[in-house]
């Protein structure tokens, strides 16, 4: 069993660093990103290109994270330009928007072929009890947890986290009172796309190079961001670890064939418990 | 001051008028009558200048990328219209992308032939086409040579595949496994798709029992594309499986292989034919060796469908040199639309049935009297004719990687292919 459980940890590094990507653009921005995985799939897609001119596997990477940065950019300018005053839903189904671009873009890019991306630990492992596990996996899974950290203590101690704080509250008042809510709207989203980005690039050298799969990660990613009742960085990260284990456990069992149904059990069960108190007819 | 109308006169004027309008939209009907008579498309007298007008439908942005058809079928077309045409007539060709759902399926298969006058559908690569549009291509004798995706394409009277099919390619690759390769331990992962798994389980069900020794260790059904494939390489270590059968494409044999490597699994990988792409050796790199992966690894191993880019018959070289020309990247779907268009074309050449190759009876007479066609790209000569289901292509080519490319795996018929018996129906 603790094969198993290592096993889940690769995707769970990746559920984990996005999950973490939603709750604070969900607390920050106002948005629920479905696009989140795929702007990041984009950014680390960038890497082959600057792989092909022989560049050594870091700097593909840190440019890879650049270009994340700058599709960001685009995305919170796009956000902060046209749907500042949205409500929640409108701004969370734009990102279906980007969602579907960057699937379209992203198939061309990614075209059934294969590719090797630049992989900056060389796919060297570590072995526990007989099972190898990549160290890729264990720094991502390390860096969900202190992107957690170092995000939840820049936001209470710093004054820049008091901006975005008080932008996530009341954002015409803040507007107002001087924040630059519009920059930092393009700010947040491109902090996102870097993490997204970087969330791929660990994964990357040795999963699918087909498009899709990478941009639907998002859903994994909402449900862990989900049992963290999108407030709690600390539980989203947990939880995308868990949902990981749970679905690699659960494929060895004779339930394997109902794996894709974790995520959406996952989100029944929260939606439940954040609504048990609602009375059934009070809607009516 | 306008006069004052009598009633009479009013009845009069009205009268007129209506009989004017009725005159225009008389003349509109009969003038836009004779100009769809007259037009290429739809044409029954055939003018010698006549386009064939020929459509594809593919699942490209669906999560199964069989975009290269398209560009495998445009080659083709390239080349003929080139050499001028068939008998004169230009092929004028149009792709669809149904993103793999069943509604657009549907929605472009009407297009193509009742808006578009597609005259055939020619390098099909789409998951939902064949149960979706079954009944549509029956009735209205649309003919259609493509890519057997689906059981469903394998049982109409309309639709030819020209490869051996996932069915087929299951049958090899047991066959293979058992009879050459002899693993003490053989496991499958198998696509978690509702429509095929029945029929998966009834084929392997009846090799088991024709083959003495046969024997799997276990069957995972997993939708790889979607997830890590490390979990399903753990489980198949735990199995101790020292051969492991994929139905994948090829980016996900190589996030299977590499993955396996990662957490230490010594096995043999072995997939259908969709795995087939010329960049898996390059990109496995060492890894895609035989005993890369310790010493129970055979290596890697493809069900080709189809030949490969590198095999020496003359059919596969021509397509190789004209795809450089055209800039067409080499893969199985491309070799489809090749394949496709080049049978096709065969049969309007010869047109044995003698009709209007313009127009869609024409083309499905001639599809229905065309004699068998051999191309080096299958393992045996292809034919549509006039039966209710279609399967002409009965084997497979094993490849293997050495040396960083793909080669014949040994042990197979003479024309390097691996030929076996049409498979039972399903129950």
């Amino acid at each position: 069993m603790y094969e198993q459980i290592l096993g889940g940890l690769v995707a769970g590094g990746v559920y984990a660093a996005l999950a973490v990507c939603v709750v604070v653009m969900y607390q920050m921005l106002g948005v629920l990103s479905f696009a989140q995985s795929a702007l990041g799939a984009l950014g680390a897609c960038s890497m082959l290109w600057f792989q092909s001119f022989g560049m050594n596997p870091w700097l593909s990477v840190l440019l890879g994270l650049v270009v994340g940065a700058a599709i960001g950019v685009v995305a919170g300018w796009i956000m902060a330009r046209y749907f500042l005053e949205a409500s929640v839903e409108v701004r969370s189904a734009a990102t279906v928007g980007f969602l579907v671009a960057s699937v379209a873009i992203g198939n061309r890019i990614l075209n059934g072929s294969t590719y090797s991306f630049p992989d900056p630990f060389g796919g060297r492992t570590v072995t526990i009890g007989g099972q190898g596990i990549p160290i890729a996996t264990l720094v991502e899974v390390t860096l969900a947890f202190v992107l957690a950290v170092g995000i939840s203590v820049g936001l209470k101690k710093t004054f820049l986290g008091a901006q975005l704080r008080a932008m996530s509250e009341r954002a015409t008042t803040a507007q107002l009172l001087g924040v630059r809510v519009g920059l930092l709207t393009v700010l947040v989203w491109s902090a996102g796309c870097v993490v997204s980005t970087m969330a791929l690039v660990f994964v990357l050298p040795t999963s699918t190079t087909s498009f899709p799969p990478l941009a639907y990660l998002i859903v994994p990613a909402t449900a862990a961001a989900l049992l963290g009742l999108l407030q709690n960085i600390y539980m989203a990260a947990l939880g995308g670890v868990l949902i990981g284990i749970a679905e690699s456990l659960v494929l060895a069992s004779r339930f394997g064939r109902y794996t894709d149904a974790i995520p959406f059990l996952i989100v029944v069960a929260v939606m439940m418990y954040w609504r048990r108190k609602d009375v059934w007819s009070e809607a009516r | 001051m306008h006069a004052v109308l009598s009633p009479g006169d009013r009845r009069r004027r009205v009268s007129r008028r209506v009989s004017a309008i009725a005159a225009v939209a008389a003349a509109s009907l009969l003038i836009a009558a004779c100009s769809s008579s007259s037009s290429p498309s739809g044409s029954s007298s055939g003018s010698a200048t006549a386009d064939i007008k020929i459509g594809q439908i593919d699942s490209i942005s669906g999560g199964y990328p069989f975009g290269d058809a398209v560009a495998g079928a445009q080659s083709y077309v390239a080349m003929v219209n080139a050499a001028g045409g068939i008998h004169g007539h230009k092929i004028v060709f149009e792709s669809g992308d149904d993103k793999g759902q069943a509604s657009e399926a549907a929605t472009l298969a009407r297009k193509f032939v009742e808006q578009d006058g597609d005259v055939a559908l020619i390098g099909d690569s789409s998951l939902p086409e064949c149960p979706t549009n079954q009944g549509y291509y029956t009735q209205n004798k649309v003919p259609i040579v493509g890519t057997g995706a689906q059981p469903q394409c394998f049982a109409q009277p309309f639709f030819q595949p020209v490869n051996a099919g996932p069915y087929i390619g299951h049958e090899v690759m047991w066959d293979y496994t058992f009879s050459q390769l002899k693993p003490a331990s053989v496991c499958q992962l198998e696509q978690n798709d509702p429509t095929s798994i029945k029929y998966y389980d009834q084929l392997r069900a009846e090799f088991v029992a024709s083959h003495p020794g046969a024997k799997f260790t276990e069957v995972t059904y997993v939708n790889d594309a979607s997830k890590d494939p490390t979990p399903a390489v753990t489980q198949a270590k735990q199995a101790g499986c020292d051969l492991i059968m994929l139905s994948t494409v090829a980016p996900n044999l190589v996030a299977f292989v590499k993955a396996a490597k990662q957490v230490g699994l010594d096995a043999t990988f072995m997939c259908l034919g969709s795995c087939y792409d010329a960049s898996v050796p390059k990109t496995l790199g060492a890894l895609g060796e035989p005993g890369a992966l310790g010493p129970k690894d055979q290596g890697v191993f493809v069900a080709a469908e189809l030949a490969p880019i590198n095999d020496p018959s003359p059919d596969v070289q021509a397509m190789v040199a004209q795809f450089k020309k055209t800039n067409t990247p080499a893969d199985f779907w491309s070799e489809i639309g090749w394949l496709s268009m080049a049978e096709v074309v065969n049969a309007l050449t010869a047109n044995k049935g003698g009709g209007d190759i313009t127009t869609s009876a024409g083309v499905v007479a001639a599809l229905q009297k065309m004699d068998p066609y051999t191309n080096g790209l299958a393992a045996t000569p292809l034919i549509f004719g006039t039966a209710q289901s279609h399967a002409p292509n009965l084997g497979s080519k094993m490849l293997l990687i050495k040396n960083g490319d793909w080669t014949t795996a040994p042990g197979q018929g003479s024309n390097g292919f691996t030929i076996v018996k049409a498979p039972t129906p399903p129950n």
